[in-house]
C-alpha cells in the first residue's frame, strides 16, 4: 500500500489544489503543469500521488468561488453557480459549500471504486493489441480534440497538428534521421514536454491575463451550517447517486471531462426534479448534482488514461505528461509492470477524497479569503515557478528559451483562438501515433488496409470519425431545428 | 479585400497555409525509405501538411463568410498594454539570464518586484505597499530558492 510520505504528498498537492481551483482564472491544467516540476526529483509513486492531490483538489475548489463570486474557479465548476449563488447571497453560502463538499466526496470516492474494479479488466482486454490497434487508440485519443477546442472544431484541430509536428521534431523514431532541429543537438531528443506544458499554460496565460483589468468581488459572509443537515442529505441523496454515475461514465469517454458531466448531471436532476422552477434560484440539489458528477469523473477519467494511455479530458492530457516524465507509459502493460504504483495510485485517491471532505469542512472560510489575493501576486509567482521549473527539468537554459518561445507563440495563439489542450495531446499522442502507425504499415507489407481489416482499429477508428463529426452534425441539426420552428411561428 | 485581410480566422487561415507549405517543402528533404518501406521520415510531417492545407482554407474561407467577424485593428491597441507585454517578456528574458548567470536571488527579487508593478500594483517607492511588495518578492524568492535549490538540487 501507499507509505505515510505519499499521503502526506497527496495532501499537500491537494491544499495546493485547493488553491488553484479556488482562484478565479487558474485551472486544474495550469496547476498541474506548473507544480509538475516539483515532483521531478520524488519517485514516480510520490510524484503522480501528488499531482492527483491536485488534480481533485483544483476540481472541487472551483466549486468556492462559483459560489461565493459567482465565477467558477474552474469549468467543471460552471454549473455549480446556477445554484450556489443565489444561495449565498441569500446568506447560505456554508450551506451550499457544505453540500459541495460532502457531494464532491461521495461522488470522488465512488468513482475510485470504479476504477479499482474496471481499469484491470480494461487493460487485461487491452493485452491483445498489436501496433495497428495502438495506432487507431492513439487517434482515437486525439480525437478528443473536439471536447478541448472550445468554439471552433477547425482551430482545435490545428492546435492538434501543431502538436504533433512538434512531436515529429528530433530523431525519427524508426530510421533516426533528424528532423527540424535547426542544427541544435538540444533538439534531438524532442521538444520536451515540460517547456511547452509550462509556456503555454503558465506564461501564456500570464500575458494573456497582464491587461485583464476585471476585479472579483467576494460576498463577504460568516460560513454557517457547513456539515449538511440530514434533511438536505435526504433531499440530494438520489441527486448525488445520479450525478456519481453520470459523471463516472462521461469521465471514463474520451472528449467528454468533467464540465460536461457536471451540466449533464445539473440537467438531469433538474429534469427529474418535482420543483424544476426552483433550479437556478438557489435550490441544494443544484449543487449536489454537478459537484458529486464533476468529482465523479475524475475517478472516471483515469480508466482510460491508466489503460489505453487516452486522456478523458484536458487536465489527464497534463497528468499524461507527468507519467512520461516519470519513464512511465500508461496503457495495459502498466498494471503488470508498475503494480505498486496502481495500488499507490488508487489509495491516493481515495486519501485525496477524504482530504476534500476533511479540508473542505474545516478550511473553506480560508480558502474563501484566498480569493481576494491581488493579481498582482499571483501573476509574477506563476511566471517564476514556470522559469524555474523548466530549468529544473535538466538545468539547462535552452529549455527555459523553449518555455519562453512557447509563452510568446501561445500569446499568439490565445489571441487567434487557438486553444492549447489539444497541442498538448498532440505532442503526447504522436510518437505513439507515429510509431505504430509505420510499425504496421511494416508488418503488412505496405498495405495500408491493415488498419480497417482488424475489427478493434477499425471500430477505434469508426468512433473517432463519428466523436470528431458529430459536434458538426449537431450544429447543422440545431440550425435546421431553429429553422424550421422559426419558418412555423 | 484590405477589410478581409484584417479579420482574425482570415489571418489565421493564411498563417496555417503558409505553415502548411514549409512543412511540406522542408520534408521533402528527408531520405526516402528503401525497399518495401512505403512510409519513412517524411510521411508523417507531410500528413500533418495535408490536414493543415485543409484547415487553413477551411478557417480563411469561414471568415470571410462569417456575418460576425472578429477583427484586428492596429490602431485601435492601446499603446500602454502592448508596452506592458513587451516589458514583461523582457523581464522574463532578464530573470533567465540572471539564472544563467547564476544570480538567481537577486535576479528574482527584482524581476519579481517589476513583474508586480508591470500586473497592476501602482508604482510609488515612497508609499507603505511598496514595502509590501518588496517583502512579498524576497520571500517568494527565498520559498522557490528553497524548495528548487536546496531541496531538489537545481543548480540555481
Amino acid at each position: 500500500m501507499v507509505g505515510l510520505e505519499s499521503l502526506l504528498l497527496v495532501f499537500l498537492g491537494l491544499l495546493v489544489g485547493m488553491i488553484v481551483g479556488v482562484l478565479p482564472g487558474l485551472s486544474a491544467t495550469m496547476g498541474v503543469a506548473i507544480l509538475m516540476p516539483l515532483t521531478f526529483a520524488m519517485s514516480p509513486e510520490n510524484g503522480i500521488a501528488t499531482l492527483l492531490g491536485v488534480y481533485c483538489g483544483s476540481i472541487y475548489a472551483g466549486s468556492i468561488s462559483a459560489i461565493l463570486v459567482n465565477i467558477p474557479g474552474t469549468p467543471a465548476a460552471i454549473a455549480t453557480n446556477f445554484d450556489g449563488h443565489p444561495l449565498a447571497k441569500r446568506g447560505e453560502a456554508g450551506r451550499a459549500i457544505g453540500m459541495a463538499t460532502v457531494s464532491s466526496f461521495i461522488g470522488g470516492t465512488a468513482s475510485v471504486f470504479v476504477l479499482i474494479f474496471l481499469a484491470p479488466q480494461v487493460a487485461n482486454f487491452a493485452l491483445s493489441f498489436g501496433p495497428p490497434e495502438f495506432f487507431a487508440l492513439a487517434v482515437f485519443g486525439l480525437s478528443i480534440i473536439g471536447s478541448i477546442s472550445g468554439d471552433s472544431l477547425p482551430k482545435g484541430l490545428v492546435a492538434g497538428c501543431i502538436g504533433l509536428f512538434l512531436a515529429t521534431v528530433g530523431m525519427d523514431p524508426i530510421s533516426s534521421h533528424p528532423r527540424y532541429i535547426f542544427g541544435r543537438t538540444e533538439l534531438l531528443s524532442g521538444v520536451l514536454l515540460v517547456p511547452v506544458l509550462l509556456g503555454l499554460f503558465g506564461l501564456a496565460e500570464v500575458l494573456a491575463q497582464l491587461n485583464d483589468k476585471t476585479t472579483v468581488k467576494v460576498l463577504q459572509q460568516k460560513l454557517k451550517n457547513l456539515v449538511p443537515s440530514l434533511v438536505d442529505m435526504k433531499k440530494c441523496a438520489k441527486t448525488i447517486v445520479r450525478g456519481t454515475i453520470i459523471g463516472t461514465v462521461v469521465g471514463a469517454i474520451p472528449a467528454a471531462g468533467a464540465p460536461i458531466a457536471s451540466l449533464l448531471s445539473y440537467n438531469e436532476a433538474k429534469r427529474n426534479s418535482k420543483d424544476p422552477d426552483s433550479f437556478g434560484k438557489g435550490n441544494i440539489e443544484g449543487i449536489a448534482a454537478p459537484e458529486s458528477a464533476n468529482n465523479a469523473s475524475t475517478g472516471g477519467a483515469l480508466i482510460p488514461l491508466l489503460t489505453l494511455c487516452i486522456p478523458g479530458d484536458g487536465v489527464t492530457a497534463i497528468l499524461l505528461g507527468a507519467f512520461m516524465v516519470h519513464n512511465i507509459t500508461p496503457g495495459p502493460l502498466l498494471f503488470q509492470e508498475h503494480p505498486a504504483l496502481i495500488k499507490s495510485i488508487y489509495s491516493s485517491l481515495i486519501f485525496a477524497n477524504f482530504g476534500i471532505l476533511v479540508c473542505g469542512l474545516l478550511l473553506a472560510g480560508f480558502f474563501a479569503r484566498l480569493i481576494s489575493i491581488p493579481r498582482y501576486y499571483l501573476l509574477p509567482t506563476i511566471t517564476l515557478l514556470s522559469i524555474v521549473g523548466t530549468y529544473s527539468l535538466q538545468n539547462n537554459i535552452f529549455d527555459v528559451w523553449i518555455m519562453i518561445f512557447f509563452g510568446v507563440i501561445g500569446y499568439i495563439l490565445n489571441f487567434l483562438g487557438i486553444p492549447f489542450g489539444p497541442i498538448i495531446l498532440g505532442l503526447i499522442l504522436g510518437p505513439i501515433a507515429e510509431s505504430n502507425f509505420r510499425r504496421s504499415v511494416i508488418m503488412s507489407d505496405g498495405n495500408l488496409t491493415i488498419f480497417f481489416t482488424r475489427p478493434i482499429s477499425l471500430l477505434l477508428l469508426v468512433v473517432t470519425v463519428l466523436i470528431l463529426v458529430s459536434p458538426v452534425l449537431k450544429k447543422h441539426y440545431t440550425k435546421k431545428k431553429q429553422m424550421s420552428a422559426h419558418g412555423a411561428s | 479585400m484590405f477589410k478581409y485581410l484584417m479579420r482574425k480566422d482570415v489571418i489565421l487561415g493564411f498563417l496555417t497555409l503558409i505553415a502548411a507549405l514549409w512543412i511540406y517543402v522542408t520534408s521533402n528533404h528527408f531520405p526516402i525509405p528503401l525497399g518495401n518501406k512505403v512510409v519513412g521520415p517524411a510521411t508523417f510531417p507531410k500528413v500533418i501538411s495535408y490536414f493543415l492545407a485543409v484547415l487553413g482554407v477551411i478557417i480563411a474561407i469561414g471568415g470571410i463568410l462569417t456575418k460576425s467577424p472578429s477583427t484586428i485593428d492596429f490602431t485601435k491597441m492601446d499603446k500602454k498594454d502592448i508596452t506592458k507585454l513587451i516589458a514583461s517578456v523582457i523581464t522574463v528574458i532578464l530573470f533567465s539570464i540572471g539564472i544563467k548567470l547564476k544570480l538567481f536571488i537577486i535576479s528574482s527579487v527584482i524581476c519579481l518586484l517589476l513583474f508586480i508593478f508591470l500586473t497592476g500594483a501602482e508604482w510609488n517607492i515612497k508609499d507603505k505597499k511598496f514595502l509590501l511588495h518588496l517583502f512579498y518578492s524576497v520571500i517568494i524568492t527565498i520559498c522557490i530558492y528553497f524548495i528548487f535549490g536546496e531541496f531538489l538540487h537545481v543548480d540555481l
